[in-house]
């Protein structure tokens, strides 16, 4: 059990004998229309259920894009039915980073930080833009008065070698954090956000209501997750090649026993938005009549989406083939997510250009409990992933 | 920790809060708070038991004090009265083992025969009492007694005097058998008992150098008498 004595001192009692069994998944800022998403999971005798899923009223005020707007703090409750004891909320930003990358990039990268501190409003901008390393980072503007509680580069530098993995650590005005992956080499899972943000966000949820926040996860990684508890993936032992079709981009991330070993971000890969669009300017559709198009056989629009979904699959390919040879993954289980409409045709384009088969489980397959199903729990991946890594990692500790 | 690398918590083990409502860094104080102020109640209310108490001592010291001599002087009247009492409770015992032999004195000139000359008449002093403890063994070193602890003294009398040798002893001896000395001396005439009374403690030819001597005899009779009793 952990005790806070005080707004930074944590003791913690009885050696980890406890586990986190009921969750709160959110998906903050994902641009889902009519709120947040949201997903309370619990664990009883060893059975997942969803106890509650749904949209709930998004926090009063936007994620600040300063220090001046992180300084006005906001606090947000949900209805009653999502008021567990711990939230994980996974959350979607410009200025937020995730990506696998090596120890040593990382370290650079990190050391680079408290630099990158002193630089420009326009010369983060332009930071933000580079996806070298793919840090987006929004720095703090050169002009930014004093009185504005931001800590300086120089009084937040730290030593990259201070740098643990899975505990996060604040350097130059971005928190880090990095998790080491468990294949040969020297790759690594790692994440950062401006510090203002994270800040912003870890008061969101005050302390003595329910939830509070228990994990603030990039919602590209919690998605990642949320593959966990997928029948097919547990019934090929986590081996699993997945492709995540976002609303702008699209990743790939390969298991291995459960566990990520790679993850990748498709360049150029226009997302769902981008496809979605080029379906409907391609075949001069209306909005709504996109999806059904995708679903129903009243038109072919693979002419249009081949050009578009080919490149997506070269690179799984290859990603599957990387799996292969040099992590000794066989045969993988392989889906694809992120699709309310036209998984259908990734997979035949997939099959017949890689010989791979896409599966499109629900989301919440191998989860009890009542859940939304087919396109309506698309949205819920990003939640419900917060919440199963959440779990998964207080079980594995 | 495992890797679980798809979990990427930006979120410090330091800035997790509690949801319970009951927060231990303010409920600690609080309770810290309670206890002290409790301890101080309790401390507080220790202390003027104490000062009341110690007041309350104070107070009872001085009154002491003043009853001091009061005290002494009272102690030093009880202790004359118990001794004032006592020598009265020892007179007591002295009047009542006081045996009067006046009256039956003056019958014993009526009842003596006319021959007979009394000499002498002695109550003498009885034998001393035993100091010596009860239990001890005979030769043995012991602590005496501080004195008699019997109550009762055994008392004798010696009638000595002179008879002609025509008078015998016997008449006196027989007169003094009669009723009325029957309150003072105990008859016991069988010899062979250690109470035997009276007793001939001597009969001899009288040794003065009157003329008459030679026919005179003198002699000692020890009769005892009633015991003198110590008690009230």
């Amino acid at each position: 059990m952990k005790i806070q004595l005080t707004k930074t001192k944590t003791i913690e009692i009885g050696g980890g004998g406890h586990r986190i069994s009921d969750v709160v998944g959110v998906d903050l800022f994902s641009g889902v229309e009519g709120g947040c998403p949201a997903v309370r999971i619990a664990e009883k005798k060893g059975v997942l259920r969803v106890v509650a899923a749904g949209l709930v009223p998004p926090p009063a005020a936007p994620l600040p894009e300063s220090w001046e707007q992180a300084a006005k703090s906001c606090t947000w409750s949900l209805p009653q039915h999502f008021q567990s004891p711990h939230a994980a909320l996974a959350v979607s930003s410009a200025a937020l980073f995730v990506g696998q990358t090596t120890m040593e990039a990382f370290k650079a990268d990190f050391s680079a930080g408290s630099h990158r501190q002193d630089e420009s409003a326009a010369q983060g901008a332009e930071a933000a833009k580079s996806r070298r390393i793919g840090i987006r980072r929004a720095s703090k503007p050169a002009a930014e008065p004093a009185q504005n509680a931001a800590p300086t580069a120089a009084q937040t530098a730290a030593p990259a070698a201070a740098v643990e993995p899975g505990i996060p650590i604040s350097n130059g005005g971005t928190r880090f954090v990095m998790k080491k992956m468990p294949v040969d080499g020297d790759f690594v899972m790692e994440a950062a956000i401006p510090e203002y943000q994270l800040l912003w966000l870890s008061r969101l949820l005050p302390e003595g209501r329910r939830p509070t926040a228990a994990s603030i996860q990039p919602r590209a990684s919690a998605i990642a997750a949320s593959i966990l508890r997928q029948s097919a993936f547990t019934a090929a032992g986590g081996s699993a090649i997945a492709l995540f079709v976002g609303e702008d981009a699209v990743n790939i991330a390969g298991y291995r026993g459960g566990d990520l070993v790679l993850w990748r971000t498709c360049r150029g890969a226009p997302g769902r938005a981008g496809i979605y669009g080029a379906v409907k300017k391609g075949l001069g559709l209306d909005d709504d009549m996109v999806e059904s198009v995708l679903n129903d056989a009243l038109i072919d629009p693979r002419p249009v989406l081949e050009p578009i979904v080919a490149p997506i699959v070269d690179e799984l390919s290859v990603s599957r083939d990387y799996l292969a040879d040099k992590l000794r993954i066989e045969s993988p289980a392989a889906f694809v997510f992120g699709l309310p409409a036209g998984a259908g045709y990734f997979s035949s384009i997939a099959e017949e250009r890689a010989h791979m088969k896409l599966a499109a489980p629900e989301v919440f397959d191998g989860i009890e409990g009542e859940a939304p199903k087919g396109a309506e729990a698309v949205p819920y991946a990003g939640a419900l992933g917060a919440a199963l890594a959440l779990m998964a990692e207080e079980d594995g500790q | 920790m495992s890797a679980k690398a798809y979990h990427l918590n930006l979120l410090k083990a330091s800035e997790r809060v509690s949801s319970s409502p009951v927060r231990i860094r303010v409920m600690l104080p609080v309770l810290a708070m309670f206890a002290v102020a409790g301890a101080v109640v309790w401390w507080g209310s220790l202390l003027g038991r104490v000062l009341l108490a110690r007041a309350s001592a104070q107070t009872l010291q001085a009154e002491i004090d003043t009853r001091k001599a009061a005290y002494a002087d009272v102690m030093e009247k009880m202790n004359l009265a118990n001794e004032l009492e006592s020598e009265l409770e020892q007179l007591e015992y002295y009047r009542a083992g006081r045996n009067a032999y006046g009256g039956v004195l003056t019958s014993l000139a009526e009842v003596m025969p006319l021959k007979i000359q009394l000499t002498r008449l002695e109550i003498p002093q009885p034998p001393p009492q035993s100091l010596v403890p009860p239990g001890v063994l005979p030769g043995r070193p012991y602590t005496p007694l501080w004195g008699p602890t019997g109550s009762v003294e055994s008392v004798s009398l010696v009638l000595a005097g002179r008879t002609p040798k025509e008078t015998p002893i016997v008449t006196l001896m027989e007169s003094l058998e009669s009723d009325a000395f029957t309150n003072l001396v105990t008859i016991v005439k069988d010899p062979r008992r250690s109470d035997q009374s009276p007793k001939v403690r001597s009969i001899r030819q009288d040794a003065s150098r009157r003329g008459e001597g030679s026919r005179m005899l003198a002699f000692e009779i020890e009769y005892r008498v009633k015991d003198r009793r110590f008690a009230k």
